[in-house]
């Protein structure tokens, strides 16, 4: 009888501490932090294999392949110079550097001055030779960034107030429905969680009216930093 | 017997709450330190890249001016801990946060051929620093070594036809 009561009381005692395990660590599998993301780090550790493999091959040929972006600012038979916030490269152009628009070859004669230019070639010690080069009507550099951190003053259905913390400046700033939102454990949020004081990270673009000259900003992920339930 | 079922319960419970927060732990620590041996090494592979912005920060991965034929790489640095991390590819922004030892490191997705890459690093007090690595995405071989080998036959045929000559 004593026997049985004691088997009986060891598997309640086994199927408590099992359902608890069970549950703790169900959790643990779908912690989404992306610095403790088993996913994250595996893809981490291949990339570093692979900067290994380059560097060692580097090491060894002394060759690297190189690409780099810029605007065309200058054209001539023999070269082209290519601009871009680092400063300003002269591209020497040969028989053997294709030149590529809409994927067709083109000539010299059709490179257009302000042209987006993706350079592609092989670095061997401090010489670069191109190879490729691929020019595109589109405008390759990035919108001006807008990057804010502060507190909500206030929010609307368009638009909301942030008084950044370094300088104390108040910035008015557009909603749209390309905005997202997120809290502090990037779990996805809703415009009518954020409320007033609340601390804000906003990354969104600038833009400017030509004729105006009025600066509009406009947030594409606002972060709260706090943990929304 | 009733009051030995809860005892038994509680007993459980409380065992139960101990094992699974040291499993939770571990696994958690784990975590932790394959990434900071992971970046432990990159400081090893790439220590060109000095820290930029005063010391303030360093970006290991990617390195600027690369060309890949991945469509996807990982933005490794280490900053002052917990510091926000804006990450910007061309025009997508994406927000992460460095941990207790500075360490961020976020996975992106590229288009392909120019990525403009800008690392936004936000400290406590609102003061942004920024990086830029441009990544291409490219996956056709880049290759110069045939024309020069021809051109290298034809200069060596030159070569050997002015020395023809000369004799």
């Amino acid at each position: 009888m004593q026997k049985n009561k004691l088997k009986i009381l060891l598997l309640f005692f086994a199927i408590t501490m099992m359902m608890l395990a069970g549950g703790v660590l169900a959790q643990s599998e779908t912690d989404d932090d992306p610095s403790s993301n088993p996913a994250t780090t595996e893809a981490l550790k291949d990339r570093v294999e692979k900067v290994v493999q380059e560097k060692k091959s580097f090491e060894n040929n002394g060759q690297t392949k190189r690409g780099f972006v810029g605007q065309i600012e200058r054209v001539s038979e023999e070269t082209i110079t290519v601009s871009n916030p680092k400063g300003t490269q002269v591209i020497p152009l040969n028989d053997r550097v294709s030149l590529i628009k809409n994927n067709k070859n083109i000539a010299v004669k059709d490179i257009e001055i302000e042209d987006s230019a993706t350079v592609l070639g092989i670095q061997e010690k401090d010489a670069f030779t191109p190879v490729k080069i691929i020019f595109s009507e589109n405008n390759i550099r990035s919108k001006p960034q807008l990057v804010l951190i502060g507190t909500l003053i206030n929010i609307d259905d368009s638009r909301l107030t942030l008084e950044t913390r370094k300088e104390a400046k108040k910035h008015q700033v557009i909603l749209n429905n390309q905005t997202k939102y997120e809290d502090i454990t990037e779990e996805t949020v809703t415009k009518t969680d954020l409320f007033e004081n609340m601390q804000l990270i906003i990354a969104g673009f600038i833009t400017t009216n030509e004729e105006t000259e009025v600066e509009t900003k406009t947030a594409r992920i606002i972060r709260a930093l706090v943990e929304i339930e | 017997m009733k009051k030995e079922f809860v005892i038994a319960i509680l007993v459980g419970l409380v065992m139960g709450l101990f094992i699974t927060y040291g499993i939770y732990y571990s696994q958690k620590t784990q975590q932790e330190s394959q990434v900071a041996t992971t970046i432990q090494e990159l400081e090893q592979v790439v220590p060109t890249l000095a820290q930029e912005n005063n010391g303030k920060v360093a970006v290991y991965l990617p390195d600027d001016e690369t060309v890949i034929s991945e469509k996807t790489t990982t933005v490794t640095g280490k900053t002052t801990p917990n510091d926000f991390v804006v990450i910007y590819v061309n025009d997508l922004p994406l927000i992460t946060q460095a941990d207790d030892q500075g360490n961020f490191s976020k996975e992106v997705a590229l288009q392909d051929l120019a990525n403009i890459i800008k690392i936004h690093i936000l400290d406590e007090d609102g003061e942004d620093f920024i990086i830029e690595r441009t990544v291409i995405v490219y996956d056709e071989e880049l290759v110069i070594a045939e024309e020069t080998k021809e051109d290298a036959q034809e200069a060596e045929t030159e070569d050997k036809d002015t020395v023809k000559k000369d004799e």
